[in-house]
């Protein structure tokens, strides 16, 4: 009975503590992925910025400038590309919405991005684009991988269409919440104007025609949890001009927008709040069940050893003295 | 030529043996649980019907 009980034992211990490692290295890798379904939106906003008053080209001071940013998996797409990719794909449509303090529209900018659903690397396939041009991804964007590390990354600017780094720059506590800080700044770059313009009648294409050209500069910066890889707050110092042609008259340039983007409040607590419990679910396959079978699988081990020896002791001593046998060459 | 020290027809051995026995089952029963969840995945899911936003929402 003993001897049975035993042997139960040390299959229950072996079996945890292999879970251990599997759990880890082995299931968390396959199955910790962004959902192909998800949904998200943003509201980021810029109080006291500049904004161009296509009206008369000149620049006025504005008490706010909103940023509505939606997120929406595309399921049908990303099965599409999974079926040539041969790994889980996720296709994100988002719309980068811009509204002026009258809520009037400023610009609306659409993009694709299609990445790895567990890795976040890029994949690249027909529809990648940003405002309707054809771009080819490189680096993250919007969201880090599972498991961030203390290191610098390479992050996709999507008004510049370029890729370029985003340094870690320590790590801070975000309202309770260990994060890591991450910057980038794309200096003074030529960006093309968006597809949609915020006066009727003029395109990107008669904008070409006048000779004016659109520039930008931005610093970047993220709040990054380094578990989920997800941003719980976001800044943007946002600096967009109009430069040269006829446009402008005799002016050299024109400020088309500039402002210092930040969360709204009430979806940083949201973030906060959403991150925080995805936080747990990542931690109880990188952590919690990992140790958790370990600790188990030598408790039982323990165990198993424990109700071997009382076993030894109830059959008498000597009970499993070594019968001498012919040695068995192998 | 290496020698097994006990035969695995003395208790001893045959104890050993089954407790080999044991730790493969535990061993093979974990694979065969990661192996059968991870093959499983999470489902996909559904494209969802809201729209790319226009408009600012009052509220997340």
């Amino acid at each position: 009975m003993h001897r049975r009980a035993g042997l139960i034992l040390l299959a229950l211990a072996v079996f945890f503590a292999a879970l251990s490692p599997l759990t880890r290295w082995y299931a968390f890798p396959r199955l910790a992925k962004i959902p192909a379904d998800q949904y998200q939106d943003m509201v980021l906003v810029a109080k006291d910025a500049t904004l161009l008053d296509y009206g008369t080209m000149t620049e006025r001071k504005v008490p706010q400038v909103t940023i509505v940013q939606t997120l929406k998996g595309n399921v049908e797409a990303s099965e599409r590309i999974e079926r040539t990719a041969g790994r889980d794909v996720v296709v994100w449509d988002g719309l980068s919405y811009v509204q002026g303090p009258d809520g009037e529209m400023v610009s609306k900018i659409p993009e694709r991005y299609i990445f790895d659903a567990h890795t976040q690397e890029p994949v690249h396939a027909r529809g990648e684009m940003v405002d309707g041009d054809p771009v080819r991804r490189e680096g993250l964007e919007f969201k880090w991988p599972f498991l961030t590390e203390p290191r610098d990354y390479e992050y996709f600017d999507a008004q510049a269409r370029i890729t370029a780094p985003i340094h870690y720059k320590g790590t801070q506590d975000f309202r309770g919440v260990e994060v890591y800080y991450f910057e980038q700044t794309i200096p003074w770059t030529e960006v093309p104007f968006p597809r949609i313009m915020p006066v009727e009648g003029i395109t990107r294409e008669t904008v070409a025609k006048t000779g004016t050209t659109r520039w930008y500069t931005t610093v970047r910066k993220f709040w990054v949890e380094p578990v989920t890889g997800a941003p719980v707050y976001g800044e943007e110092i946002h600096k967009e001009e109009l430069r040269g042609g006829t446009l402008l008259g005799d002016r050299e340039k024109v400020t088309a927008f500039a402002g210092h983007v930040k969360m709204r409040e009430d979806y940083i607590d949201h973030t906060v709040d959403l991150v925080t419990s995805q936080r747990v679910v990542v931690l109880l396959m990188t952590s919690y069940l990992p140790w958790g079978f370990l600790g188990l699988g030598l408790l039982l081990l323990a165990l198993a050893l424990y109700v071997e020896a009382r076993g030894r002791r109830a059959r008498g001593p000597g009970a499993e003295e070594p019968v001498t046998s012919e040695p068995v060459t192998a | 030529m290496y020698q097994l020290p006990l035969s695995a027809g003395s208790p001893v051995g045959r104890f050993r043996m089954r407790a080999l026995i044991a730790a493969a089952t535990g061993l093979a029963l974990a694979f065969a649980l990661v192996l059968a969840l991870t093959e499983l995945g999470t489902p996909t899911g559904e494209t969802s019907p809201k729209p790319l936003l226009t408009t600012v929402p009052p509220h997340p």
